[in-house]
């Protein structure tokens, strides 16, 4: 990836910076420093704040434009849409009053819709990825670290949910669900339901990996070190596996976060998991593949942003991997 | 190796087992816990109580629901006779494998599969040729040229499709060749059977879609393990000892850093063949995945089930095959 030139110039920058006497630094510095330098990655980090920040105050920004994801603004001005019940301007009818334009029939308005649906989004990408982490990391530490018929269980546990078309059945799941009262009628309810699902599924994933690697760390010298001066299990799991599993853990979060986003949005778009008439990215999506011919537009808006976030993410998540790479020739 | 092959099996009659009893449990107790019989989606508006009493049942449901479940099983096996549609001469037979009746289309689930499955078929074979030629070829170009412009062009190939949601992609590609530049016709299937030239229309987008979204997985992939390739020893003895670089890159690189890549095409091919849910929904292809959108919609439990079953056998299957395969292309891989 990095061409001659880049060493050299680190090197020369260096030679510049470094104090007389050689400072040394943790693994951790040298993963920031070289996180800073990678233009794509920061783009990404600062993309990722922005979007972060916009979804955060979007009933503030949404009060000050003087809109709301609900009403339907075609009821009070009907001037919005044509006849057929289309906006009656180029790009879904944006205007200062709705500045991504309105839906087509009702007349709502996008860009509340979408900073909210993003809200949504967000807010699950982000959950189930904890969740799904945290199982992965918690039972992925057991299995290597006890083994035995533990190791066992808990492998062929994750061979079976691997095997499991996940998709599908978190769909049928939610078509269960999705009958009961309880659930149909409560956006926190679903919004749950949808996190445990797309955590729960992940978890061998995460639980696979990290098990691998604490197979391999748990041989190392410094664990043997660690066991001879009987330190307990808990000083083994919290002292010396976790701050070695800390640059995994990270990684595999910041890419999780967006293949979460994108199995919400997926499951919206197929019409089950958080119900209309709460916005979501993939609901919106769904919405206007409907008008597509003929209201273009309304498809961009929700399209763009799901693209745009996933990229951000995916620009963040491979920089963070690449500057926590140990095994990179310039440590 | 008969003996890993049989051990392989019975574990994956295991999983299958596993999956079916989950399915079954999810469809046959949660509805009853939520209070609505499926009874009650088979019958239609406004039912009769004697009307879903019958149908209950013709379709075994007022049964113990160990005894439901032996049943169901049975039928897939051996098929079943004691399916009726709640009248006293609706009787409905069901040959193996049985997975019921439909809700919706009153006919055999399996039926409708094998129905539906050649246009699956045909969108799976299509997209994985595109994705395994187009993936591996960027991934080995980008390698082998590691740094220069094709490399940097092929990361940002990789990044913006791995970033673009298969749905999304599909929707630009219909809005651009169908309903901007009016290349393409509406899709509409034909079997290749009957027109080969309407079923390569119907179908390209949908290649198109899958082929470059995996493609880009691949290349990824395929750039990684090509790098790591040819950093062994092996390979700079062959290079030591004279040998041409294509024959290095051919015989001695591609081959071990293409196996891994092979076993996940594999698994992904199977993945596929259960249903390319969002293209197929996208472009309104009736294969199995159509199947399964419109069997959400109507809730049409027997089918989600039948589905489900049958995608997870296209896995197991997928495991094992491509397992043997692998220890016979990788003389390092004893099966034990």
């Amino acid at each position: 990836m990095t061409a001659p030139i880049d060493i050299d110039e680190r090197f020369a920058i260096d030679a510049i910076d470094a104090p007389a006497a050689i400072a040394g630094r943790s693994l951790g510095e040298i993963a920031w420093r070289r996180l800073r330098q990678d233009k794509w990655a920061m783009a990404g980090a600062v993309t990722i704040l922005i979007v972060i920040l916009l979804v955060i105050f979007a009933p503030l920004i949404c009060n000050w434009v003087g809109v709301d994801p609900y009403t339907n603004y075609a009821d009070s001005h009907p001037e919005l849409l044509d006849e057929l019940g289309f906006p009656a301007g180029p790009f879904s009818n944006a205007s200062w009053q709705h500045p991504f334009g309105v839906e087509p029939q009702t007349g709502r308005d996008l860009m509340a819709r979408t900073l909210y649906g993003g809200r949504n989004s967000l807010i699950v990408g982000v959950l189930a990825t904890v969740l799904g982490l945290s199982i992965g990391v918690i039972l992925g530490i057991i299995a290597g670290l006890r083994g035995g018929w533990i190791d066992s269980l808990l492998s062929r546990t994750m061979d079976v949910l691997l095997a499991f078309p996940v998709l599908l059945f978190a769909i049928a799941l939610l078509v269960i669900v999705g009958q009961t009262s309880w659930y149909s009628t409560s956006v926190v309810w679903q919004i749950l339901v949808v996190t445990f699902i797309i955590g729960f599924f992940a978890w061998p994933y995460y639980g696979r990996l990290i098990r691998g690697q604490v197979l391999s760390l748990r041989e190392k010298e410094f664990v043997d070190a660690a066991r001879s001066i009987g330190a307990p299990n808990s000083r083994i799991i919290f002292k010396e596996l976790l701050p070695n599993l800390l640059p995994t853990v990270l990684v595999l979060a910041t890419l999780a976060i967006p293949t979460n986003i994108l199995a919400e949005a997926g499951l919206s778009f197929l019409g089950v998991g958080v119900l209309p008439p709460t916005p979501t990215w993939g609901g919106m999506i769904n919405d206007a593949l409907g008008s597509l011919q003929l209201d273009p537009f309304y498809m961009f808006v929700p399209g763009m942003s799901i693209f745009i976030v996933v990229l951000a993410f995916n620009l963040f998540g491979d920089g963070l991997r690449d500057a926590t790479d140990t095994r990179a020739s310039d440590l | 190796m008969v003996r890993y092959i049989i051990r392989r099996l019975l574990g994956a009659l295991a999983v299958l087992f596993i999956v079916s009893l989950v399915t079954f449990g999810l469809f046959m107790v949660v509805p009853v816990m939520t209070g609505a019989s499926p009874a009650y989606l088979y019958a239609g508006k406004n039912p009769s109580p004697e009307l879903i009493a019958n149908i209950e049942h013709g379709l075994g449901l007022d049964k113990p629901i160990p005894e439901q479940f032996y049943m169901y099983m049975k039928g897939i096996v051996a098929g079943r006779t004691d399916l009726t549609d709640g009248t006293a001469d609706g009787s409905r037979p069901c040959p193996a494998p049985c997975f019921g009746y439909s809700f919706r289309y009153q006919s055999p689930v399996w039926d409708i599969i094998k129905d539906r499955f050649p246009v699956t078929l045909s969108i799976t074979v299509g997209a994985a040729i595109i994705w395994l030629s187009l993936g591996i070829g960027v991934g080995v170009l980008s390698a082998l040229r590691r740094g220069g412009f094709a490399d940097r062009a092929s990361m940002v190939f990789i990044l913006l499709f791995l970033s673009l949601p298969s749905y999304l992609f599909a929707i630009l590609l219909l809005y651009v060749f169908v309903y901007g530049l009016k290349w393409l016709p509406p899709t509409q299937y034909v079997p290749l059977t009957e027109s080969p030239v309407k079923w390569f229309q119907a179908l390209i987008l949908a290649w198109i879609t899958i082929g470059f979204g995996s493609a880009a997985l691949y290349a990824r992939l395929t750039r990684a393990n090509m790098l790591e390739t040819m950093s062994e020893d092996y390979i700079r003895t062959a290079v030591a000892k004279g040998l041409p670089r294509k024959t290095v890159v051919r015989k001695h690189a591609m081959r071990a850093a293409l196996t891994p890549i092979l076993t996940i095409a594999g698994l992904d091919i199977a993945f596929l063949l259960g249903g390319a849910i969002f293209v197929e929904k996208v472009f309104s292809l009736p294969g199995l995945g159509l199947l399964f959108v419109e069997a959400i919609g109507k809730q049409d439990l027997p089918v989600i089930m039948g589905l489900t079953i049958v995608s997870s056998l296209f896995i197991v299957v997928a495991n094992i095959i491509v397992d043997v395969l692998y220890s016979a292309v990788d003389p390092r891989v004893r099966l034990s």
